[in-house]
């Protein structure tokens, strides 16, 4: 049957959020690549121009260089725990379950949907010198002085994992989920043992699932504000407080702009690998 | 084949290990946000002692005139972001889903950007666009950098409903003579109103816990409830943020149960419908 809609009123449904957009996203961009080639007045204004003096600030301050390997670190360590702790759930979701699947979905998306700033203050209830673990720790003689748990790096990692979590195994749930089910009988049947199936039959099949995961995984652990501020100190500091120490306190827009680009350009470039090896369409479906 | 493999169940003792590993890592899940409920409701700042029960902190709650203020202020930002956004996204959803046009992959990608951008970027960016063009923080500021922020989720939920609709009552209604116009509003928009409202449920979740942007776009005065208790952390923990933090899950929680009771419905209607019509036929 010959449908009414024709090109021409696609585009008009599109215009309006795609101007919204051009407006209040991709100009907003373009307006910190502009202010980290400008430089500050000493009035406290702001001269545009074409100088790389802010980028080459970064480079020759120690600590900017730190703070943006440390968040590399943290974000490569965050991705590999949560792929840990993740695959066995997914796994068990998408292959084993059978009674129990929805509940133990529901169960997945119920802390997905709780505040982040919930789920990080939570941990210094546990983490915290007087707090449950330690006391817990104490009481049953493990140890006799509290343990360092809060405000470093692993308070970090533990906050990013417990919060990436759910963005890990739902994408290794889909491929999973849409695996042909026989290989693995054959496998089975062929005489491997379901750990060698599970190895050599699963994991790679699953593989555009684990990309996708580690993929968001990476960059919300890389870009991640609220954790590091709540959960770590000053000598944990990820790049994105660094902006913020620039933007807020102080006051140096175009540096702050700089240190955006970077962590953009590093984001950008990833999205661009997983574009040419998997497909950024493995994030939200195919368009039709 | 399949006989066979249930016959020969593999790896009892491997499952019951998967089992015990998966129960770990829920355990690992809830853990916290229990401990949060339930410090809520003690006495003792310490799960392990847990103190008499009480509603102490929550008393001290309905007392502080800025908690509420900006509990109030999250509440009507969240109302005019998803409006914003689910009036845009709905838009972007027809047009790509319904129009024939070439890049529709780059189109999504682009509409899908403001959520694989890290949200850090997204807020500095909108603070010096804001600053450009003499917007001043606050309430238009917010509302429109949640738009942006909000608008993947709309998009996501509508299209998807959109690519799944039966077309066949649009092209009944165009049979019998109605207008493009009459369709849309006839048939199309009553078909689609659950998605839509899901999508603004799922949109106003999201704006209501939005902490970095409205960082950045706020001020004192008009100021989200999770910038407030942000900066409240900053200083110390006190028992009565996990009052708060209750009653931001309990929001979060009863606009998700609306959702869910909106899906239930539709799905019901839908078997109903479906059981409807084979006892006509059969």
């Amino acid at each position: 049957m010959k449908r009414r809609q024709t090109p021409r009123t696609g585009w008009a449904a599109l215009a309006p959020p795609l101007a919204w957009l051009g407006v209040f996203f991709l100009l907003p961009m373009i307006a910190v690549f502009a202010y980290s080639l400008a430089t500050r007045e000493p009035g406290g204004g702001i001269e545009f121009g074409l100088s790389a003096e802010n980028y080459s600030r970064i480079g020759d301050s120690t600590l900017y260089v730190w703070a943006i390997l440390r968040s590399l670190r943290i974000a490569v360590i965050v991705t590999i725990a949560t792929l840990l702790v993740a695959y066995p759930v997914a796994y068990y979701l998408a292959l084993v379950a059978t009674r129990w699947r929805v509940t133990l979905f529901v169960l997945l998306i119920i802390p997905w949907w709780c505040s982040i700033l919930v789920k990080n203050f939570a941990w210094v209830a546990i983490l915290a010198d007087t707090g449950v673990l330690n006391r817990l720790l104490l009481q049953i003689g493990v140890i006799d002085q509290p343990l360092k748990l809060l405000y470093n790096e692993f308070a970090v990692v533990i906050g990013l994992v417990h919060v990436l979590i759910p963005f890990m195994v739902m994408p290794i749930y889909a491929t999973l989920e849409r695996l042909d089910r026989r290989l693995v009988e054959a496998a089975a049947n062929l005489g491997s043992s379901p750990l060698r199936a599970c190895l050599e039959v699963v994991l790679p099949l699953s593989l555009p699932g684990v990309a996708a995961g580690a993929l968001l995984t990476f960059i919300l652990g890389f870009g991640s504000f609220i954790t590091p501020a709540l959960l770590g100190s000053e000598r944990t500091l990820m790049i994105a407080n660094l902006i913020q120490g620039q933007f807020m306190e102080a006051f140096d827009w175009p540096f702050g702009a700089a240190l955006s680009m970077v962590l953009l350009g590093l984001v950008l470039v990833l999205l661009a690998c997983f574009n040419r090896l998997v497909g950024l369409d493995r994030l939200w479906g195919p368009a039709r | 084949m399949r006989g066979r493999a249930q016959r020969r169940p593999p790896g009892v003792g491997g499952r019951a290990a998967l089992r015990a590993v998966v129960a770990a890592i829920y355990v690992f899940l809830f853990l916290p946000i229990v401990a949060v409920v339930l410090l809520s409701f003690s006495e003792n700042i310490s799960v392990i002692d847990f103190g008499h029960f009480t509603l102490r902190w929550y008393e001290h709650l309905v007392r502080n005139a800025p908690v509420l203020a900006a509990l109030r202020f999250s509440i009507v930002l969240g109302i005019l972001a998803s409006a914003m956004a689910v009036l845009l996204g709905s838009l972007a959803a027809f047009g790509l889903v319904r129009g024939r046009m070439r890049g529709k992959a780059a189109l999504q990608a682009a509409l899908y950007a403001p959520i694989v951008v890290p949200e850090i970027i997204i807020s500095v960016a909108l603070l010096i666009l804001f600053v450009l063009l003499r917007i001043p923080r606050g309430t238009l500021a917010l509302v429109i950098g949640h738009s942006v922020l909000i608008l993947p989720y709309v998009f996501s939920i509508v299209s998807a409903r959109l690519y799944g609709f039966d077309r066949s009552l649009e092209d009944a209604a165009a049979n019998l003579g109605a207008t493009p116009m009459q369709t849309l509003r006839e048939i199309t928009l009553p078909l689609m109103l659950p998605a839509i409202v899901g999508a603004a449920l799922i949109a106003f979740k999201v704006s209501f816990d939005e902490v970095v942007g409205s960082m950045f776009w706020s001020t004192a005065r008009e100021q989200p409830m999770p910038v407030l208790v942000f900066s409240m952390l900053q200083f110390e923990l006190t028992p009565e943020v996990n009052a708060i933090g209750t009653v931001m899950l309990a929001v979060t929680f009863s606009v998700l149960g609306v959702y869910q009771l909106i899906e239930w419905r539709r799905r019901a209607e839908l078997t109903g419908r479906s059981a409807e019509g084979e006892k006509r036929l059969g």
